[in-house]
């Protein structure tokens, strides 16, 4: 019993150590810190990363819901091409683009640069690449469904190729590159509402629109038929896959928890505050218009919310988060009626959702922003930045993507056969259907 | 011999099945279908677009019974599947031509007992 020293001695030997610690030792553990400080920086960001990742099972599911069952598979195909084709052109050419030296607007390296990225990241180089793979991948499964049922395949895997080779790393060097104008501006897009949701949306609409309706979408007067999606239990499966996905989407755009591990939980809040009021807003918008909840709306309205918090989830306040998901759960009923209004076939609801919101999100945080928000603190200089910042990037994918699409429609072909459209995707370029019957 | 081919509303079929077992004319097989009466389908609205015509959700029970068992079939049916609203259903009437038993290649009545 004697040789088992008591709390006091213990307490006594750890003053001495203490007090007698060389410079050496403070060094080390000083070491030990920054070493602790990027270990627990990397389980966060690669459990976010993996999170965002899977969000992609996410966007196939939705998608497959909301189309009909004789292209169930091709959407599936749609959706592995963003990963597989948008995932290496992310390593090959784009994550150079956005995160090398840029001159404010663009940037030339390839593959995963080594060294300093001056974003004082304390995860490694190719973890960043992974999380930032993600988001490529993400903004380019929200023009998949926009072009859903009608556009051939391999067109497809080349237009995914270019856009997460060039276009979105483009956007993304202007608002997360240090050196981005976007970026030396102040501009506020914590994990995308515009860099990954605008652009994608934009880039959905200008692809519906030069792909054109699907057959027997419009009627030669003009009036829209309705085309319901096939199976909405899958399609609310991939809602709450998307919607567990985002809370590492928005909380993983901290790029690390030692000293942010406040700002994870507001991001947090914020992000589920959000959705949630931006599904309520469509459950009675869809109510008191239509006398029923459309649970299909009801579902963009929830993504509406969280598209839309992206931006400012980092900066408003958990009240300010309601309000911005209300508001985008109510925009987002209105702008599916829109797009239809315009002849533009959009099957799942891509540019209401991404586009709109993605717009809204982002100047949302001129408005709301607890630091600078116009309705917040009066100023309205943080405001013109992000309407600047986010019709840019909007303009720009509208642009560059109509232009691609034209291009390819004028070479390879971007339109199936009607022969091929009526009899369904998944028979005609895939030989099987999504349903085998008969055992 | 008659094949009856009865088209119902979906909730009825349980109450059909137990009646039909109980008046011991028990083999059956049911098809889920969608149709349309006098009323020509209904409308909704799907993502603010209208969808008309929509057909609705019924089951295709069909039977094939013995000319003395017909009576008592359609009693069956009729009892369990009316509520007197528009949207019961309807039950057609066939003579059948033959009946075989695979398993034993019995033809005719004896295939059906």
């Amino acid at each position: 019993m004697q040789n088992i020293p008591n709390r006091f001695v213990f307490l006594k030997q750890e003053a001495l150590y203490t007090k007698h610690k060389t410079m050496n030792e403070t060094a080390t553990l000083a070491a030990q810190q920054v070493e602790l400080t990027h270990a627990i920086d990397t389980v966060w960001v690669a459990l976010c990363a993996a999170l965002i990742f899977q969000m992609e099972g996410g966007f196939a599911l939705l998608e497959a819901g909301f189309v009909r069952s004789k292209n169930a598979i091709s959407i599936i195909a749609k959706v592995m091409i963003d990963i597989m084709f948008g995932g290496v052109a992310f390593y090959l050419v784009g994550f150079g683009i956005a995160y090398g030296k840029s001159n404010g607007y663009w940037a030339f390296d390839t593959g995963i640069m080594e060294g300093d990225l001056g974003l004082g990241l304390t995860i490694s180089n190719s973890l960043f690449w992974f999380i930032q793979m993600g988001f490529a991948v993400a903004a380019i499964s929200i023009v998949s469904g926009g072009v859903a049922e009608r556009m051939k395949m391999w067109s497809y895997a080349i237009y995914v190729a270019i856009f997460s080779a060039v276009l979105y790393p483009l956007a993304a060097n202007w608002v997360w590159n240090p050196n981005g104008w976007l970026a030396l501006r102040g501009f506020n897009d914590f994990a995308g509402s515009a860099a990954i949701h605008a652009m994608g949306g934009f880039a959905a609409l200008a692809g519906a629109i030069v792909l054109g309706p699907r057959l027997g979408k419009y009627n030669e007067d003009g009036t829209a038929n309705a085309i319901p999606g096939h199976n909405l239990t899958l399609s609310a499966v991939g809602a709450f896959i998307l919607w567990f996905g985002w809370f590492g989407f928005n909380p993983g755009s901290t790029l690390g928890a030692v000293g942010k591990w406040d700002l994870i939980g507001s991001v947090a809040t914020n992000t589920f505050l959000a959705s949630a009021a931006g599904g309520i807003a469509t459950m009675l918008y869809t109510y008191l218009r239509y006398k029923k909840v459309d649970i299909t709306m009801v579902i963009n309205g929830v993504l509406a919310g969280l598209v839309a918090i992206t931006a400012g989830c980092n900066v408003v306040s958990a009240d300010s988060a309601l309000i911005i998901g209300f508001i985008a759960g109510t925009i987002v009923d209105i702008a599916v009626v829109v797009v239809d209004k315009m002849k533009v076939d959009d099957p799942v609801g891509a540019v209401a959702v991404h586009g709109v919101n993605g717009f809204f999100g982002t100047i949302a945080v001129g408005l709301f922003s607890q630091k600078n928000g116009l309705f917040i603190t009066g100023e309205s200089a943080q405001f013109i930045t992000q309407l600047i910042g986010v019709s840019v990037i909007s303009l720009f994918s509208f642009a560059t993507t109509y232009a691609l699409f034209m291009i390819l429609k004028k070479t390879m072909g971007i339109r199936l056969s009607h022969k091929a459209e009526s009899a369904g995707i998944d028979a005609v370029e895939f030989g099987v259907e999504a349903y085998t019957t008969f055992e | 011999m008659k094949k009856v081919e009865a088209i119902v509303k979906p909730s009825k079929l349980k109450a059909i099945q137990k009646g039909l077992i109980d008046a011991d004319i028990p083999c059956m097989t049911v098809v889920p279908v969608r149709g349309a009466g006098l009323q020509q389908g209904y409308s909704e609205i799907y993502r603010g677009t209208e969808k008309s015509m929509i057909l609705l959700p019924k089951v295709m029970i069909i039977c094939v019974v013995s000319d003395e068992n017909l009576e008592k079939c359609l009693d069956v049916i009729l009892d369990n599947a009316s509520e007197g609203n528009v949207g019961d259903g309807k039950i057609f009437v066939y003579d059948v031509q033959d009946a075989i038993r695979i398993r034993t290649r019995t033809r005719g009545i004896e295939a059906i007992r």
